[in-house]
């Protein structure tokens, strides 16, 4: 699904450049659950929003399915964004200023779906994650899990074969965390690739693969035995 | 349009979370429309609206007056007219009814009505079968005049009025919305028979000339013809046509013309308001777009294309513009309001000036405008926020703010209120030097009176002079008043001039005999006025009819035809007098008395007797009485002692003479005022911005201040950096604006008295004004970041 061979991310500075990520080549397939880990710093942000094609300023190769995305240009991307990418963030980032239901929309709209499709597709999603009961609360009104539940669902709510997380537990009291990552078990059976930067084991271990990054490089990639849950994962290395 | 109407309630509702920055941006914008849409609504209805006439554009007129045979003349030897017409105003006096009342009349010859395309309500206007030498007595009244004396009664109509002394037939009432194109007139009568005297003199140029040319005959060539024509009158009449211009200019043109450079000024002066209001709402949108941009980063995540948050950003700001722009309509209506209880009565076409559906709409085009403009940056900003950057904004550390950019508006901003308060400090200096001016009489105590006596009881000189003398033995018989009379009193806006010969001169050809104004007194004028007598005698009671004829000159005239010569003694007469010529011994020398306007200085002048005059059109007087301060009834006793000669003349509204003199400076403290407040306006929202910055640059460095002051740095360091980066932005924006006034103050120089454009003093002052100002606004935030609890400041990051 995912190939990206000699990535490469600098900032230029006084000093010269200063490279953020080093020569990543990595192959995600469809339907894997993949954990990027490494300390602050290492990259893994960036690596997020390249895969998610938010960052156009890289240099390398990056198919995405059938599509070359080197080759594209920067509407073309975002387009290839609305049609397979959803992103769940560590804040869970949703629009203070709209309620449950409205933060739902927001994606839709933005893909120009038609109004009564739109409020069809919300109430699914409202009933499918089980919120209905808080479509219109403002996020202030919320917890940190019912928030970060909402991100989720607002990342899925237009179907993308690619969910993208960054730190999604970070924020959230441990048994909180523990239910995000078995929704995003179940996505992830359910057929959708994900793709999650954490520095937590535990979370890592929802996963089947790890990749390592540290100063902008891939350290090394460990596989993990297919569980259907549970915190002790199995290592196996390749 | 479901997602447009989206936007529109998610920036509803983004705006109604921030009230502070919402009031604020809405006040700024509503004072900058504000202030524009108020002065729009007088340039709109002063300036731009064509003339209330069909077809206006085929109106044109002669900017100088001419005298009906030349009229007549002019009409018999052009084609490029279809219609030419004049009016003259003049005050007439409507007996019969209450007390006797002061109507404004306009004297009307020719195809005048028919020039303006004017039509009656009822009846008929006047036509050229009307303005025939002693034809019937006809009058058409004015809409507004008919409503306000007679109620509206239609029966008015073929029924008799008496105006100055006379019966006049009423034939019509005019339609609500004619007007005359200048001077309103309450009543018209044909010239022809209610002044037929000046009528028939060529030398009387009196007439404002309203001319309509032929469908398809331009302004250029109808102006060939009738300068061709002129030039013709000129050499068959040079006694009194001889070196008069005869441009054509438009209609219009005669009628706003003085106002076009005040009224573009002001203009001028309140789009900087505008334009420092917008740079001021770019800056609070550049600092809420930086504090956005996590927000705009999730929107990008989750879809949106830069078009859309554009959009959504560019939603709000035209939100906040329509919200200044109602706002600003409503304080419009308010200043209109004001404003025109202020403006100079010398502004023409001011009546329906206020806020209409054309005045509306400049409001909501310039709403818009703004809020397009001065949006799209900080939108496309917003729009252009970095993922993994504005992902870190989002964790707590603020984004960027674009500090060169909103230091760039700030300075714009200072600079353009440093234009502003330089034009203001000009004109208000010019105003101060104006009323300092000594106006060469003492105009404290002194109420004036203008009188018209009617041709049908004093046609007579003896009968004008009698009713004169009589008036001030009243007046002058109560103990403490001291009454005189003058044909035209200083500042009143009135003169009248004749050629003069000096006894012994050269001879000089006729129609180019210099010439000066005269004035015609009677009683103790001069100590009434309290001017001074510089050589001479003044007038006295044996100086009446039949003594030889006195006059006394001012001392400009002096100086211009007597260079070295004492001229008691001396002997001068009106040029090309009929008959025996009749000469004025010189008696005496006056002050100068500043008659046209404070500042304007003198023109050669002579004082005559009105006992000596023979000039029996001449029926009208400014009586000037001085009575002690405090005394009660002036006004009062003025009129009992007027109708105590004449019960039916009418005494209007009598003025104080400071009144007068004030009246006098109005047009200059209009705009001084007007520009004053544009200034302040300025200074206000420049001083908004230049906070707005200081506090934003304050919110950024707190980490940074708290680092400072964790490591020694004492608040008043703190405060004395922070006041040195806004000193910084000030002195560039002072230094610019000192420029840009030094190359825009010019344009005013026609406006000011007694200072140059480029006065130092008022440069400094303003300089000093706004950098005090701005250091004040910066002050508070340095002030804020002198109180940054190091420790605070150190856990936020």
């Amino acid at each position: 699904m995912i190939e990206l061979t000699n990535v490469e991310k600098a900032f230029a500075t006084r000093a010269g450049q200063t490279f953020v990520l080093r020569r990543i080549s990595l192959k995600i397939d469809e339907g894997e659950f993949v954990t990027v880990m490494g300390p602050s710093g290492a990259g893994k942000s960036t690596l997020l929003s390249i895969l998610g094609m938010l960052d156009h300023a890289w240099e390398g190769e990056y198919r995405l399915l059938d599509h070359e995305v080197h080759r594209l240009k920067p509407k073309e991307r975002i387009e290839l964004n609305k049609k397979y990418v959803g992103f769940v963030f560590q804040q869970y980032h949703l629009l203070d200023n709209l309620t449950v239901a409205e933060n739902l929309d927001i994606p839709l709209s933005y893909r120009n779906v038609k109004g009564s499709e739109r409020a069809a597709t919300v109430a699914d999603t409202l009933d499918r994650f089980q919120i209905v009961g808080k479509k219109d609360l403002f996020p202030s009104q919320l917890s940190g899990g019912q928030q970060q539940l909402v991100g989720v669902a607002r990342a899925l709510i237009a179907k993308p074969k690619l969910l993208l997380a960054d730190e999604p537990t970070g924020n959230l009291h441990s048994d909180q965390g523990r239910e995000i990552m078995r929704l995003f078990k179940k996505l992830n059976e359910e057929g959708t690739t994900i793709v999650q930067v954490t520095h937590s084991e535990e979370n890592a271990s929802y996963g089947n693969r790890i990749v390592k990054l540290r100063d902008g490089w891939i350290l090394g990639e460990e596989s993990l035995a297919v569980r259907t849950a549970g915190p002790t994962p199995e290592r196996v290395t390749p | 349009m479901a997602i447009l109407l989206q936007d529109l309630r998610y920036a509803l509702r983004t705006l109604a979370k921030s009230p502070g920055f919402t009031a604020v941006a809405i006040a700024t914008l509503a004072l900058g429309i504000g202030a524009n849409t108020a002065i729009f609504s007088l340039v709109d209805r002063v300036l731009l609206r064509p003339l209330p006439y069909p077809d206006p554009e085929m109106l044109a007129t002669m900017p100088r007056n001419v005298s009906l045979p030349d009229l007549l003349d002019l009409k018999a030897s052009t084609h490029a007219f279809e219609a030419m017409g004049g009016i003259v105003p003049q005050p007439l006096d409507l007996t019969g009814g209450g007390q006797p009342l002061q109507v404004s009349a306009g004297l009307v010859a020719e195809d005048f009505f028919e020039a303006l395309g004017a039509r009656a309500a009822l009846g008929r206007p006047l036509t050229r079968r009307d303005d025939q030498y002693g034809g019937e007595r006809v009058v058409a009244v004015r809409h507004g005049f008919w409503v306000r004396e007679w109620g509206a009664d239609p029966s008015l109509v073929g029924r008799t009025i008496t105006l100055g002394g006379l019966p006049y037939t009423v034939v019509g009432v005019l339609r609500e919305d004619f007007a005359t194109p200048q001077d309103s007139a309450d009543v018209f009568v044909p010239l022809r028979v209610a002044y037929p005297v000046a009528a028939r003199e060529r030398g009387v140029h009196f007439l404002r000339t309203v001319f309509r040319m032929r469908s398809g005959v331009t302004l250029a060539a109808a102006r060939a013809e009738l300068d061709a024509a002129c030039r013709r009158l000129a050499a068959l009449h040079p006694e009194e046509n001889a070196g008069t211009s005869s441009e054509l200019m438009p209609l219009l043109d005669r009628v706003v013309g003085s106002s076009r450079l005040p009224l573009a000024i002001l203009s001028a002066a309140v789009a900087l308001v505008l334009l420092i209001a917008c740079a001021n709402l770019a800056n609070l949108l550049l600092a809420r777009a930086a504090s956005r941009r996590g927000e705009m980063a999730i929107r990008t995540a989750l879809g949106a294309g830069r078009g859309r948050l554009v959009r959504q950003v560019l939603t709000e700001s035209l939100l906040l513009s329509l919200a200044g722009g109602a706002a600003g309509l409503f304080l419009a209506g308010w200043g209109t309001e004001l404003m025109l209880q202020r403006l100079p009565e010398t502004l023409p076409r001011l009546d329906g000036v206020g806020i209409d559906l054309r005045v509306a709409s400049f409001t909501g085009i310039v709403s818009l405008a703004t809020g397009l403009v001065f949006g799209l940056l900080p939108a496309w900003r917003a729009s252009r926020t970095g993922f993994a950057e504005a992902l870190a904004s989002s964790r707590g550390v603020a984004g960027p703010e674009p500090r060169r950019l909103r230091g760039m508006l700030v300075i714009a901003e200072i600079a353009l209120a440093l234009m502003l308060l330089v034009g203001a400090g000009l004109l208000v200096n010019a105003l101060w030097r104006l009323q300092a001016v000594p106006p060469g009489f003492d105009p404290v105590g002194v109420v004036t009176a203008r009188i018209d006596l009617p041709e049908s009881r004093y046609e007579e000189a003896l009968a004008q002079t009698a009713f004169r003398r009589q008036v001030l033995e009243h007046l002058n018989s109560v103990a403490g008043v001291q009454a005189a009379m003058i044909s035209e009193i200083p500042l009143g806006g009135n003169s009248l001039h004749h050629n003069f010969l000096i006894e012994g001169g050269v001879p000089i050809p006729p129609g180019e005999e210099p010439s000066l104004y005269s004035r015609s007194v009677m009683g103790d004028y001069f100590r009434t006025m309290r001017i001074a007598l510089r050589a001479g005698r003044d007038f006295m009671a044996q100086d009446r009819e039949g003594a030889p004829l006195v006059g006394i000159l001012n001392e400009s005239m002096v100086r211009e035809y007597f260079r070295g010569r004492d001229p008691i003694g001396a002997r001068i007469r009106w040029a090309r007098e009929e008959g025996v010529p009749r000469w004025i011994e010189i008696v005496g020398v006056a002050a100068d008395v500043n008659h046209f306007g404070l500042g304007e200085g003198e023109q050669p002048a002579v004082y005559t007797p009105y006992a000596q005059s023979r000039q029996a059109w001449k029926r009208w007087m400014d009586l000037v009485v001085r009575a002690p301060r405090g005394t009660p009834g002036l006004v009062a006793l003025v009129r009992q002692k007027v109708w105590a000669v004449d019960p039916l003349i009418p005494v209007p509204k009598a003025r104080s003479m400071e009144e007068v003199v004030a009246t006098s400076l109005a047009r200059t403290r209009f705009q001084a005022r007007l520009l004053t407040a544009f200034g302040a306006a300025a200074l206000l929202l420049s001083s908004i911005g230049i906070y707005g910055v200081m506090a934003g640059s304050v919110r950024r460095r707190t980490t940074e201040i708290g680092v400072r002051m964790a490591l020694g740095a004492a608040p008043s360091r703190v405060i004395a950096e922070v006041l040195s980066e806004g000193l910084r932005l000030t002195a560039a924006g002072v230094g610019l604006g000192l420029l840009a006034a030094l190359a825009s103050s010019r344009a005013l120089s026609s406006l000011l008295f007694g200072v140059r454009s480029t006065d130092p003093a008022t440069y400094a002052v303003v300089a000093v004004l706004l950098s005090a100002v701005a250091l004040l606004a910066c002050y508070f935030p340095a002030r804020r970041a002198a109180s940054v609890d190091p420790m605070a400041a150190l856990r936020m990051e």
